[in-house]
């Protein structure tokens, strides 16, 4: 975490304010943080703002705020936000089909990790995880994954198209699930039955920043009969008390 | 009210506003109209809300037969349009009764035309937005047109204004699209990860705009661009105008159905109205950057804007 914040100019409408330069909850708690406290303080001109891993994104309307004027704003919220909590996460358990036909490259992960597909079920899905943002293309899900899965970097060749639902690993974080189909570069390990994406809900994501997930191993049968419910509209995710 | 029939959808016509705003954090794209003046002005000629949903056509136009009396305008690229197989006039207001036919022929500059028509088309507001986002199938008709469909206008005019019938879009305002283009940019926010000749190589160099350009945004090809420590950062947001560099060197402008974020360093952003010139420019036209301060960037948003006002003013009287 750097000692002060950075904040970067992102063209004549976006500032950038960064927290450091690592994948780190630390890091992305000041981010959410100083996300809440500038939703509280409703600044003139601000137009949305979000948090990506380590910085919050800003956009601006130049015509009813100055760039000088935003940052002088920012930095006096510094003082406020460090004293903000965070309200507690959410832990949503996420069923997950790991392998086959449903995560083609599980077998190519364990090959350059060296260790068995099993063990890499038991790493992955042994965990909670942070949210720390829901970004890209239909709010995908991202967090930080546990060493040996951290040492994976992006797919030289990338998948052209993987389903939604599809589990991802690269680059030390993983996806949850994907919202949209599409394609990706990242290791597709496993799919889920469940759906992150709601077009006509509000908010229209299933899991959002400051949420907690963790996976659970399921078969074909129990895959189908979650995802036949979701289909129907019929399946609640279920949430679980966070122990870590 | 029914007032149009897609008789031929044309290469990619979409529905498009100013754009979805308030949803990036849930990775939904700003979207709209890849060249927002064109279309504000568009709205404007007929009497709408510089912001009511219009057409977006790309390249070769389609062809749409009106079933009522109405007005349109079109503006920005011109793609030849004709009424009845009649040339018709862009940047000024048309009336067109029940049975006249619009169609386009071969395009002779710029990229993207934009048909408003009076009213605003009539369509669902998905997250505060009639904008189409291709890719997630969000908004519009969740599609491009298509053969058969018909769009419909708001039947109230309460949000409309009347137009001053005496008033002619100055000729002066009307844009000229080349082949080449000069866009402003904003250094940052990774410029520290580029060497000093990377950031020259940029600002100094002609590139290419690849058969790669849609909406998402525009791979170029040119010189390469040098990284001093590696093209990846942490995923960070990417706003419409980003011009990232991978690590082969080779600039992609992201543009207004680009993704919210992503882990390719940014050398620089493209200044709004910038983008906005952008959505005209072709595969195989060139582009040279310019480094300008977001100071000097946002007065030139700001002149751009007291200048939509003035059209606004002086084509519309109050209801």
């Amino acid at each position: 975490m750097y000692r002060k914040a950075r904040y970067l100019i992102v063209g004549d409408k976006g500032i950038s304010v960064e927290f450091g330069n690592a994948l780190s909850e630390e890091i992305n708690r000041q981010v959410q943080k100083l996300w809440v406290s500038l939703k509280k303080a409703d600044l003139p001109g601000i137009i949305e703002s979000f948090p990506t891993i380590r910085s919050l994104f800003l956009y601006y309307n130049p015509l009813e705020t100055g760039v000088k004027r935003l940052i002088r704003e920012l930095k006096f919220l510094e003082a406020i936000w460090a004293e903000i909590d965070l309200p507690p996460s959410r832990l949503f358990e996420i069923p997950c089909l790991y392998g086959g036909e449903y995560g083609p490259d599980l077998d190519l992960v364990a090959g350059l990790l060296q260790i068995t597909p099993e063990e890499v079920i038991e790493i992955h899905s042994g965990k909670e995880y942070f949210i720390y943002d829901t970004g890209f293309i239909g709010g995908s899900a991202h967090f930080k994954v546990s060493p040996p899965l951290d040492s994976l970097t992006r797919k030289k060749t990338p998948n052209l198209g993987v389903p939604i639902g599809a589990v991802l690993i690269a680059g030390g974080m993983g996806s949850a699930f994907k919202p949209i189909a599409g394609p990706t570069g990242w290791y597709w390990i496993g799919t889920s039955p469940l759906r992150q994406w709601f077009p006509k809900k509000d908010p229209p994501l299933l899991i959002n920043p400051g949420d907690k997930v963790i996976y659970r191993p399921v078969k074909k049968d129990e895959f189908e009969e979650i995802k036949k419910m979701v289909n129907e509209s019929r399946f609640t995710a279920k949430i679980r008390e966070p122990k870590e | 009210m029914e007032v149009l029939e897609v008789l031929q959808p044309g290469a990619l016509t979409t529905i498009q506003d100013r754009g979805r705003y308030g949803y990036q954090q849930y990775g939904v794209s700003v979207s709209g109209a890849m060249d927002k003046f064109s279309l504000r002005v568009a709205n404007l000629l007929v009497g709408n809300d510089g912001g009511a949903a219009a057409l977006e056509i790309t390249v070769i136009g389609p062809k749409l037969k009106f079933l009522r009396e109405l007005q349109i305008a079109i503006t920005g690229g011109d793609l030849s349009p004709q009424i009845n197989a009649v040339q018709a006039p862009m940047w000024q207001a048309l009336d067109l009764k029940g049975g006249d036919v619009l169609s386009f022929g071969p395009p002779k500059s710029g990229c993207r035309a934009y048909l408003a028509i009076s009213g605003g088309i009539d369509i669902p507001l998905i997250m505060g937005s009639h904008s189409t986002h291709l890719l997630s199938k969000l908004g519009g008709l969740g599609r491009a047109l298509a053969k058969g469909d018909v769009l419909e206008v708001k039947e109230s005019k309460a949000s409309c204004f009347r137009l001053n019938p005496a008033y002619r879009f100055p000729p002066d305002l009307i844009p000229v699209y080349g082949k080449e283009w000069m866009v402003r940019v904003v250094p940052g926010p990774q410029s520290d990860y580029f060497t000093h000749r990377g950031i020259e190589t940029f600002l100094t160099s002609e590139y290419e705009i690849t058969p790669q350009a849609d909406r998402m945004g525009y791979r170029l090809k040119g010189p390469k661009i040098k990284h001093k420590l590696g093209a990846d950062i942490l995923t960070d947001a990417t706003p419409p105008g980003s011009v990232q560099v991978p690590g082969d060197g080779m600039p992609i402008i992201l543009l207004t159905d680009g993704q919210t974020t992503g882990g390719y360093s940014k050398i620089a952003v493209v200044i709004t109205i910038d983008q906005d010139r952008l959505g005209q420019a072709k595969p195989g036209d060139k582009v040279r950057f310019q480094k300008i301060s977001v100071v000097q960037a946002q007065r030139v948003l700001k002149e751009q804007e007291d200048q939509i006002q003035k059209i606004k003013r002086a084509a519309l009287l109050a209801v």
